[in-house]
């Protein structure tokens, strides 16, 4: 079933649209939830969550990606109680190292949480943009689904040293990027 | 983690929906597949251009015309076209030892043909020559 027949069942509050969200996407959002949390029944949980959430925000939202919006709320559970587990220190798992990457892109600074996240989003998309597409496609890979370096190898056919050097090469301009939009100076 | 970890990996998540789908599309293996295919008929392609040109380089004496045999002396000019045997109304100049008439060269005649080797040269005999041949014949 295509996405715009699920959101119209979403509209019509129909049930239906869960089953069949499950059916098309449950599998990606697991894999994200996966990416992050590193533990299967909080990756099942967080999936349940992103379809109840979805089932309050369509409507009155209409997305015309269903699979982007879904991801995005999958990851965003999943980043929220990954912040809430005890084990705030470095894991060691993919998904932490990837964050320990980015966080070099972004000088020392004080920053209020909620607004500075949704600015320096924005400067993300910016950055995006001026990118090549497969430069962007593996720093997104990497830094928003939480692959792993084998992964992204694997997917794109590229050796681990080109995969790295491209992410190193991205950061270095996203660094540069956000100095220029004067964040984090 | 630090805060400012975390306020990035919030930030990741702001990013615009079309960039989250392409990498989505690109996750699942289709254009991977094709780009493994297109990368391996390019290989494929690369490899049967190199044949073609050792071939090209190995054959460019011959193609030229005028090569070196394996002893390095010049060897003569091979003909471009093979050489058909004698055939009625084919006027190639192949000389035939059966048939005296084939080609257009024609033959000498026999009294023009010079001296073998041996052989006193031909005298000039004529009624008011010297007649000592026929004096001592008559007598």
């Amino acid at each position: 079933m295509d996405d715009t027949r699920i959101v119209a069942l979403y509209w019509s509050r129909d049930e239906q649209a869960i089953s069949e969200t499950s059916a098309k996407y449950g599998a990606y959002c697991q894999q994200i939830a996966m990416n992050v949390l590193k533990n299967l029944q909080d990756a099942e949980e967080c999936v349940n969550d992103t379809y109840l959430r979805a089932w309050n925000t369509i409507p009155p939202q209409r997305p015309t990606k269903l699979g982007a919006f879904l991801g995005k709320i999958t990851r965003h559970l999943a980043l929220d109680r990954f912040k809430a587990r005890t084990a705030a220190k470095r894991q060691g798992d993919s998904f932490g190292v990837s964050l320990e990457e980015l966080s070099e892109c972004l000088s020392s600074g004080d920053f209020e949480a909620e607004t500075d996240a949704r600015a320096i989003g924005e400067a993300i998309n910016g950055f995006l943009r001026k990118e090549l597409p497969t430069a962007r496609k593996i720093f997104v890979c990497r830094y928003f689904y939480g692959d792993s370096i084998e992964d992204i190898c694997r997917r794109f056919s590229m050796t681990e040293a080109k995969v790295k050097s491209s992410l190193f090469r991205s950061r270095n301009r996203l660094r540069a990027h956000l100095e220029k939009e004067g964040i984090g100076l | 983690m630090s805060d400012k970890t975390l306020l990035l990996a919030e930030a990741m998540g702001y990013i615009d929906e079309k960039f989250i789908e392409e990498a989505h599309s690109e996750a699942r293996g289709v254009p991977y597949q094709i780009a493994n295919r297109r990368r391996t008929f390019r290989q494929i392609a690369a490899v049967a251009c190199l044949c073609l040109v050792a071939i090209g380089v190995a054959r460019l004496p011959e193609m030229v015309g005028g090569g070196m045999n394996a002893s390095g002396e010049a060897s003569p000019m091979a003909p471009s076209s093979p050489i058909e045997p004698s055939s009625p109304g084919n006027k190639f100049p192949f000389f035939d030892k059966n048939d005296g008439n084939s080609g257009n060269t024609p033959m000498p005649p026999a009294e023009d043909a010079p001296p073998q080797a041996g052989e006193p040269p031909a005298e000039d005999i004529s009624p008011e020559g010297v007649g000592g041949t026929e004096t001592e014949a008559e007598t």
